[in-house]
Parts: C-alpha cells; sequence; structure tokens
C-alpha cells in the first residue's frame, strides 16, 4: 500500500468500530466487556467467540423516516456495524453470558483456566 | 519498497475515500451547535410541523440521573456516567477503557416557536428522546374574516 494512504488509514481505526465504544476487564475468573450498544433491539445483534477473538456484530436501525421530519444536525450513526476484540490469554467460549441494559451490553466470559498465584 | 503498478484513478479514488474517513465525522454537522462530534451524548435534532425532536443516544445511564432543563431558549442535557469498572475489587486488571465516564452537558438551541411548557422527555434502552411542541400561536392557521 501506498504510504501516504498507510498514513491516513491509522488516523482512524474505522468509522464502524468507533461507534462501538467498549470496556475490557478481568477478574479472578471471568473477562468481562461491557460495549455500547443504544437503540439496538435484543435480536439485531449477534455475540461469537472464536478462539479468543470475541466478534460483536449487528445492526442499528434508524427510526422510521418521518417525510415531513427536517433535520439540523446529526451525530448518531445507523447501519450495520461490526467489532472484534481480542480477549488476553485463552478463554472457554461455553458458559459465555450476555446481558443489556440501558442500551449496554456485558459479556462474561470464562477464562480456560485459573489464573496462576502471584508471586511473592 | 515496492508497491507494483497502479493506475493513478484508483490511488485517488482510495485516497479520497481515507480522506472522508478521517475527516468524514468533523464535516458533517454544519451548525456550531452541532460541532460537538465525539461529545457525550451523541445527539441528533430535528423539527416537524408541530414539534422539536431531540434524540440521544446516552447508554448506561440511571433515567433518574439526568436532568433535561429548558431556560431561556436552551435546552440542557447533563448528567453523570461513572465508570462501570470495579477497580476497587481485588485482582482486577483493565485492558480498554474506552467508554466516556465523568459529568456531561449538551446544550441545544431552541427555536422560538418552542413551547417550554410542553416537553415531553422518555429514556429507553440507551435511548433519551426528548419532544419539545411548538406555540399553537405560532402554526399556520385561517383566519376567518367577519362581514361588517
Amino acid at each position: 500500500m501506498n504510504p501516504v494512504l498507510r498514513w491516513l488509514r491509522r488516523l482512524r481505526p474505522s468509522a464502524r468500530q468507533a461507534a462501538l465504544p467498549a470496556d475490557l476487564w478481568e477478574t479472578a475468573h471471568a473477562l468481562i466487556v461491557r460495549i455500547e450498544l443504544p437503540g439496538v433491539a435484543a435480536g439485531d445483534f449477534r455475540v461469537r467467540i472464536d478462539g479468543n477473538v470475541l466478534r460483536i456484530r449487528g445492526e442499528k436501525r434508524a427510526e422510521a423516516h418521518d417525510p415531513a421530519r427536517r433535520y439540523h444536525f446529526v451525530e448518531r450513526a445507523f447501519g450495520s456495524f461490526e467489532r472484534s476484540i481480542v480477549l488476553p490469554g485463552t478463554v472457554q467460549a461455553a458458559g459465555t453470558e450476555t446481558s443489556c441494559k440501558d442500551g449496554v451490553l456485558t459479556v462474561i466470559v470464562r477464562k480456560a483456566e485459573p489464573a496462576p498465584p502471584r508471586p511473592g | 519498497m515496492s508497491t507494483g503498478l497502479r493506475f493513478p484513478a484508483d490511488l485517488l479514488a482510495e485516497l479520497h475515500q481515507q480522506l472522508e474517513q478521517a475527516i468524514g465525522p468533523a464535516s458533517r454537522s454544519n451548525s456550531i451547535r452541532g460541532s460537538g462530534w465525539g461529545a457525550f451524548p451523541a445527539i441528533d435534532v430535528g423539527t416537524t410541523p408541530d414539534t422539536i425532536e431531540i434524540a440521544a443516544f446516552a447508554p448506561g445511564i440511571d433515567a433518574g440521573a439526568v436532568q433535561v432543563t429548558i431556560d431561556k431558549g436552551l435546552l440542557t442535557i447533563a448528567g453523570e456516567r461513572s465508570s462501570a469498572i470495579p477497580r476497587q475489587q481485588k485482582d482486577v486488571s483493565v485492558y480498554a477503557e474506552e467508554r466516556f465516564n465523568g459529568s456531561f452537558r449538551r446544550v441545544i438551541s431552541l427555536p422560538e416557536d418552542a413551547d417550554p411548557a410542553k416537553v415531553d422527555a422518555t429514556y429507553q434502552d440507551g435511548f433519551l428522546r426528548i419532544t419539545v411542541a411548538k406555540r399553537e400561536s405560532s402554526r399556520p392557521r385561517r383566519i376567518e374574516i367577519s362581514g361588517g
């Protein structure tokens, strides 16, 4: 790829990913991902685990178009989205829990083995 | 570095696409008050003949913790969102914290015909919707002419 293009590509990761901010943290037995999916209906997204990659994809549907409505400014984004998050360490896909509250999706993935005891 | 032969048109098209992605969101809003790309919460403002509609994506907030106020033609959405990460717990390591936390405030200038007495706000699944009615007197109406 052209170096200029490569540099430009680095400026923004991806418009589709930037719209889905996530938190990821680890506890003694699990990895917890919280991702923002406001305005996404429960049946409009899918969560998959491939190896240690968590994939969330779906569709953010816009409200029904009202021809009488005129927009003055628009910051919200709609359409299909996809985000892959590499989970640290090895995980077991079985027993993954998902829950959605106030437009935030929580995914709890079990770690494959308990963390080794800390030295000292 | 060898990238092979490329036709200039192809290169320009890709350059255009990359530039669009890099600066697109910033150039999307053309209003001075709409220059808040990346601000929390993301809002859309629209009008219909009878109402002004404000739609905001504010996920993960307790509905009671959001304040919507109107004063002198300015509608303010304010509140606070705290981090969801239980840092005080033992054995917690954080790998990513991209979600906004802290206090937020967005101000929207309402048109003159907005009626501050008729405001309706709902919050569901992270979606805050505020509807402000327009004054009855500002709507088009027919005036009856009485004979003398």
